[in-house]
């Protein structure tokens, strides 16, 4: 007996689509008031909202000028095998330094391969957490995805290996916001950035997904993006976001909306650490690494950074066929390791 | 060697196509050699630079094109960008066709295995072409080419093969004429191991044409080895060339002339009626209307036979008086000893230009085809004569094909008999295909058509269907020799004329007189 078919010509009804972008054009023309920052940052428990208006924060011009020696870091990371109750992942910290014009230095590691489960994971990210807070952690931060939190604390130790080796008036980048974010305890980062200050190190932050609102959540960037667009057009210009005085007690620099070129296509959050250098001074170094055609608006030692990291669709490939054998080496049977493998996605996706 | 050599390695692709990533700062020309190391099989792989593609690192198909975006959006902008590192996410990706390697013993082998993937590829050194030096004969025509520069090894021809046919091609400017006066001077210099018919319609390779060149008259040779007629009136150093109007067959008109078959039934007529004083009598015919009415012949049609013969009876170089002995004879002696002969056709339309070349052509065939038939042994010392025409496909096109045409038959018969054709052609896609692929030996200067690269493709004793693009960029003087001596399409820089002239010995001059040789052998 065939079933009975119910078929629809049209993809996504068309009225749910206008009602979408009604609601997105009402976000962005109307956003309420306050400028929230969803971080869960600094264990307040709760989006940190201060005061203020879009239109109220200056656009100031930033000169680009030589960005001198920068350091840049980032991770990448990926689930080898996910056994729900377990997972397999695999991470790794990069670095690059960006020196005389040129990359001279790009330190991409071997990818390290951890098997972590939610009764493993306490007591490993408390041993690792001591390690970078150079203490016991105040507290343990909650880790529903135990391969991310691996990657963030590799960067922030390699954050904190570079800070301990850069020279005086280096800079060194971090791909994200410089609090750490929920997995990162403050601790780490203050620990990183006194370090960082006794070298005269300068230290910056840029963030590629901010999590900066504006009122009912419009993403305050792009708001500023927009508004930089009209009202000066190809210009480098930051928008210092960190006015009100919470962020003095909560962060341990300034942050910045900036669009570091003038034809750049985004704008970025920026944190910068107060440091040996002003704080222009850094964002005008900033400018000066992202004159890049292929990353045009973006440090480019972040970018050299995010590819040294990256851990590619080969390369995942390649580890599960590695761990699969690791796994028949050490007598698991095949078709276990098909079961634990398998995925019931894969099977409904292919049907 | 030198790291500056090192070019690549070697990643791609199959026995009968290599690819290899270089550096972003490596400079890659259509045409360069290259050679790659397979150190386990001890064996140097050669090849040839076919194409050249950019390369990036970025994973992103996209990713060249909306970077060039980026750099005109900041050029509109008037904020300069600049892409940092390029060496290290830019490269370039090159296509080679494999030229064949040489062995573990030195020998050289067509390409039937890949070499070791990742191999090395650096640049050739002139040990690697060694093998080439037995192959290139002895009319050397200029240095192995590499892309842009060259290599320390000599190429050419065999002498020998000039009877094989030789076919140069280009277009104007590309150094035809150069590459004629290089040819023909390596003849001479062979002393007459070899001779040359050169037709020269524009007075350029005897005098060098234009400014500062030179011409064959320079030749340190000429003195000794070289004949030249003038078919107007001879200046120094040149005979007047005088043919016998007896000596025009009804072959060498249709071969200058294209004649509709009305026309060729009244010249059967003329004939006929006339023998062989048939073209003084319609030249000078006054009643055309009556002889066309004897003749059964309309009238149109005689008086555009009449209009012809008159021409001819009025070039310089025939002559009507049969007590003349015709040059041609003469000119046929000094080719069959060793000379060189130039005629300066210069001032003859193209069609008397080509009648004479028929006449004398035809001489220099029959007489050597009457020598291989019945003197056996003066045949064997004839030198390998060749004779050159320009603008060769007004007389080996299809439309010319005929029995009574002497070139067709000098491409296939000729060989036998030790007369090569040269054809020199802008357009050798006008050329008979069936005749051009009696030519053994192409010198492919710059061809910017793609037809006439087509029909030389078919034709080639080597595969040149990869290199269009290289015959397409050839600069002026750059050359691909293919033949069958060559294991493979050779690049060629030919040796400019005027220098090659300086390399060149003349005859030996007598040594100074003894001191005191007057006073005779007693003191």
């Amino acid at each position: 007996m065939q079933p009975e078919r119910v078929l629809h010509l049209e993809l996504v009804e068309g009225v749910q689509l206008d009602e979408a972008a009604a609601f997105v054009v009402e976000l962005v023309e109307h956003p309420g008031t306050g400028i929230r920052v969803i971080e869960g940052q600094l264990e307040l428990g709760e989006d940190l909202v201060v005061p203020g208006h879009p239109d109220d924060f200056r656009l100031e011009p930033v000169d680009a000028i030589d960005p001198g020696t920068v350091w840049a870091i980032d991770g990448g990371s990926s689930v080898v095998a996910d056994g729900r109750s377990f997972q397999v992942a695999a991470y790794r910290a990069a670095r690059v330094r960006f020196r005389g014009g040129a990359t001279d230095l790009v330190e991409s590691p071997s990818l390290t391969v951890r098997a972590v489960s939610a009764a493993e994971m306490a007591p490993l990210a408390r041993s690792i957490l001591t390690e970078l807070c150079g203490q016991e952690p105040e507290r343990v931060p909650d880790l529903p995805r135990p391969v991310d939190a691996l990657r963030e604390w590799a960067e922030w130790s390699e954050v904190a290996r570079t800070v301990s080796e850069a020279a005086a008036g280096d800079l060194v980048l971090v791909d994200g916001s410089l609090h750490g974010g929920p997995l990162v305890p403050a601790q780490v980062v203050r620990r990183v950035h006194e370090e960082a200050v006794a070298r005269d190190v300068s230290m910056a932050g840029v963030v590629k997904a901010s999590t900066l609102y504006w009122g009912r959540n419009a993403p305050l960037v792009t708001l500023l993006k927009r508004r930089g667009d009209r009202e000066i057009g190809h210009a480098v210009w930051g928008a210092r976001i960190s006015t009100d005085p919470v962020f003095a007690r909560l962060y341990p620099g300034e942050i910045f909306v900036a669009h570091l070129a003038p034809t750049a296509p985004h704008a970025f959050r920026v944190d910068v650490a107060h440091g040996p250098s002003p704080a222009a001074e850094v964002l005008g170094r900033l400018a000066g690494l992202a004159r890049d055609p292929a990353f045009v608006g973006y440090p480019y030692p972040l970018a050299r950074a995010h590819q040294a990291a990256r851990v590619t669709g080969y390369q995942v490939v390649d580890v599960r066929r590695s761990f699969r054998e690791s796994l028949s080496r050490h007598g698991m049977s095949e078709d276990d390791i098909e079961v634990l493998f398998q995925d019931f996605h894969d099977v409904l996706n292919r049907s | 060697m030198g790291e500056h050599e090192y070019k690549g390695r070697i990643f791609g692709k199959s026995v009968l196509e290599a690819t290899f990533r270089s550096f972003y700062g490596t400079d890659l020309f259509l045409g360069e050699l290259l050679a790659a190391e397979d150190a386990e099989r001890l064996r140097r792989f050669l090849f040839r630079v076919i194409q050249v593609t950019y390369g990036s690192d970025s994973s992103d198909p996209g990713w060249a094109e909306r970077t060039a975006g980026s750099y005109m959006s900041g050029d509109a902008a008037g904020s300069s960008y600049q892409l940092h590192d390029p060496e290290q996410r830019l490269y370039k990706v090159a296509t080679c066709q494999p030229l064949g390697y040489i062995d573990a013993a030195g020998d050289f082998r067509k390409p039937k295995s890949l070499p070791a993937q990742f191999a090395r590829v650096t640049a050739p050194t002139p040990e690697d072409f060694a093998f080439l030096r037995e192959r290139m004969g002895d009319l050397r025509i200029g240095l192995l080419r590499s892309g842009e520069a060259t290599i320390d090894l000599e190429v050419g021809i065999k002498g020998e093969t000039l009877t094989s046919h030789v076919g140069v091609f280009a277009t104007t400017g590309m150094g035809k004429s150069n590459l004629m006066k290089v040819l023909a001077g390596q003849i001479l210099a062979s002393q007459g191991r070899y001779a040359c018919l050169l037709f020269d319609p524009h007075g350029e390779y005897l005098e060098g044409g234009s400014g500062l060149r030179k011409g064959l008259r320079d030749h340190p040779w000429s003195g000794d080895r070289l004949k030249v007629y003038a078919t107007r009136s001879a200046g120094a150093g040149a005979t007047t060339l005088r043919l016998s109007l007896a000596e025009l067959t009804q072959g060498d008109l249709q071969t200058a002339y294209q004649w509709s078959h009305a026309q060729e039934d009244a010249i059967w007529r003329l004939v006929r009626f006339f023998g062989e004083d048939w073209i003084t009598t319609v030249g000078e015919e006054q009643d055309v209307p009556a002889l066309a009415d004897q003749l059964s012949v309309a009238t149109s049609t005689l008086q555009v036979i009449q209009r012809r013969a008159q021409r001819i009876l009025e070039m310089p170089c025939i002559s009507r008086d049969p007590t003349q002995p015709s040059l041609s004879a003469r000119i046929v002696d000094e080719l069959m000893s060793g000379y060189s002969v130039l005629v300066d056709t210069s001032g003859l339309s193209s069609m008397e230009e080509i009648l004479v070349a028929s006449v004398i052509t035809r001489r220099v065939l029959e007489t050597y085809g009457e020598l291989f038939l019945g003197d056996r042994e003066r045949f064997a010392a004839l030198p390998p004569t060749l004779v050159a025409l320009e603008e060769a496909q007004r007389v080996l096109s299809k439309v010319q094909r005929s029995d009574e045409n002497v070139f067709p038959r000098v491409a296939r018969e000729g060989r036998k008999f030790k007369v090569g054709l040269c054809a020199v052609s802008q357009q050798p896609k006008l050329i008979d295909d069936e005749l051009l692929s009696q030519f053994n030996t192409f010198f492919i200067l710059g061809l910017a058509d793609e037809k006439d690269r087509n029909i030389l493709r078919g034709s080639s004793k080597q595969d040149i269907s990869d290199l269009g693009p290289e015959i397409q960029t050839l600069m002026p003087g750059e050359a691909i020799i293919t033949n069958l001596e060559a294991p493979f399409a050779l690049p060629a820089q030919v040796y400019l004329y005027e220098e090659y002239l300086k390399s060149v010995r003349g005859p030996s001059p007598l040594p100074p007189r003894p001191e005191g040789a007057s006073k005779g052998l007693a003191e």
